[in-house]
């Protein structure tokens, strides 16, 4: 089950008879979701982005060839996924043989594709926070700040630091709540039926 | 019970990012045995902020977009005979020189619709010893200066946001409009506009940026760890050096800076090797100086981009007093009284 939904659901034919928009939409509805997607099995978030960049520009000059009857969330996630799978392949033939890369990620695609969808939302949720306060956020949580040394660079109180940095998990943790929601309601939607 | 709720998140927090003092820790522990309610809250936000270990910003994802309808554009220009073609007459129009600027800028904005709609990325790039001057989707008209280039994707004109990239100079009469920030995006730093004019020098080759603001008001935004960002007042410019990371403010006159999209440059107090520096750009000729100690004379003056090389150095030789000679298509300054 993909959750990754695009709200057009003709949005491959579109990009087929080149349509650039179509195109565009595509990259903005599931660009960060491939990225943290690849980045479950690079593990390193400025190799993952290149590889899904490159997903999107052959995706674009091979579009006559696109079958627009396939899903573009299958599509995608199974592009990204064989790239990632290649391209430690190939980095394993030049680094020595380390461990098998099937034991690499244990996890099956489909939970890795939820996880991933799941880093994307808290992702946004992130960048949608308030300025200062994802400022704060990302000096805590991503470069390891602490909050003494936050207050000190940004010149603000540690006060201000404690109460945005309280704000900003809360507003985080919420898209944790919905999402649990959501699977709840599937669950059931299933049971009903 | 805000007040309440708000010192509980606080607590979570602290906790959970290791910024606890031992107070804390005993006040945590009680919270948390309180209820099974808190236990599960405190599981919750434990698993939010565990989950994503780094961070993709917006500006990284315009980033990453441009780029892949950069590489598209390069890959496909064999593909497309029909957009080629519309593209070639858009990059015509814009490397007209000044006389027929406005001309053509007139025939585009008629012209308008067709053309962004055929294209994904669009470039203007203005030639040696010419300024461009373009019209974009939105209104907004922009002088290239010249060896320099904007690029922007017409489709992003239509969505939220409006984006360009440069590198090199350009002046920008942003068309005001609250709703759709505008944008120049370059490798050091961005300026985020709401309606306004300024200049903005950041050639690839220096490690310096520039902007100075004309009218209006421009935030510029330092591409460093923190993110920095500057508010800057008209009749401002502001010069980041990247190799220094060092940030200088300073009152000046606008017009010295913008003068060039009249395809003038004004000066006033430069050294010799500041003008030879612009006249290379402008001629697209190597300058030698016949005596170093030459680059540190002090000159005014004004130069057009219509006066021909010849022009131009016999300025300098009437004011200055500095001969001059060409030889093997570069040209020499020497002293006069050395000669």
């Amino acid at each position: 089950m993909f959750k990754l939904k695009f709200s057009d659901p003709h949005i491959f034919e579109k990009i087929k008879k080149g349509d650039d928009n179509a195109f565009s939409l595509l990259f903005d509805e599931s660009y960060t979701a491939l990225c943290f997607f690849a980045n479950k099995y690079l593990a390193d978030m400025d190799s993952s982005r290149s590889l899904v960049q490159q997903v999107f520009v052959d995706l674009w000059i091979k579009r006559e060839k696109l079958n627009v009857l396939s899903s573009p969330e299958s599509y995608l996630y199974n592009a990204v996924k064989n790239r990632s799978i290649d391209y430690l392949r190939k980095g394993k033939r030049t680094v020595a043989m380390a461990e098998p890369h099937e034991n690499l990620n244990p996890m099956p695609f489909r939970d890795l594709m939820e996880e991933a969808e799941l880093n994307d939302r808290i992702n946004s949720a992130i960048q949608k926070l308030p300025k200062k306060c994802r400022q704060i956020f990302i000096l805590c949580r991503f470069e390891g700040l602490k909050y003494a040394e936050i207050a000190k660079e940004l010149n603000i109180s540690v006060k201000t630091v404690e109460m945005q940095m309280g704000i900003a998990l809360k507003r985080i943790r919420k898209v944790l709540s919905d999402y649990q929601m959501i699977n709840l309601w599937i669950f059931i939607l299933a049971k009903k039926s | 019970m805000k007040e309440s709720n708000n010192k509980t998140e606080i607590l979570i927090s602290k906790y959970i990012s290791g910024n606890v003092s031992s107070q804390d820790k005993e006040e945590y522990s009680l919270w948390l045995n309180t209820s099974s309610e808190n236990k599960k809250k405190a599981q919750k936000s434990k698993k939010a902020w565990d989950l994503n270990n780094t961070f993709i910003s917006r500006e990284n994802v315009e980033e990453d977009k441009a780029n892949v309808f950069r590489r598209v554009q390069k890959q496909q220009t064999t593909k497309l005979a029909h957009t080629r073609k519309q593209l070639l007459l858009f990059k015509i129009a814009a490397l007209l020189a000044i006389p027929i600027t406005f001309a053509a800028s007139w025939y585009f904005l008629q012209k308008n619709e067709t053309v962004v709609s055929e294209n994904l990325f669009c470039e203007v790039t203005a030639p040696k010893g010419y300024v461009a001057k373009s019209i974009l989707p939105d209104g907004t008209e922009v002088w290239v200066n010249t060896a320099s280039t904007i690029s922007y994707d017409a489709a992003s004109f239509r969505g939220e946001s409006r984006n360009v990239r440069l590198t090199g100079e350009a002046y920008f009469e942003v068309t005001e409009n609250k709703s759709k920030p505008f944008r120049v995006i370059t490798p050091n730093a961005n300026i985020n506009v709401k309606g306004t004019s300024f200049n903005v020098k950041a050639y690839p080759e220096s490690n310096v940026f520039e902007a100075v603001l004309a009218e209006g008001n421009i935030e510029m935004e330092l591409k460093n760890k923190n993110h920095q960002k500057i508010s800057m007042l008209p009749g401002e410019r502001v010069v980041y050096s990247t190799g220094l990371k060092k940030i200088d403010i300073t009152k000046v006159e606008s017009e010295l800076y913008t003068s060039w999209r009249n395809g003038e440059i004004l000066f006033r107090d430069a050294t010799l090797n500041d003008l030879v520096k612009e006249l290379e750009r402008i001629y697209d000729i190597k300058f030698h100086l016949k005596d170093s100690k030459l680059g540190s004379f002090r000159f005014r003056g004004m130069f057009s981009y219509n006066n021909d090389l010849i022009d131009a150095l016999e300025k300098i030789k009437r004011t200055a007093n500095i001969n001059y000679y060409i030889e093997n298509k570069e040209v020499w300054l020497s002293g006069n009284r050395a000669d």
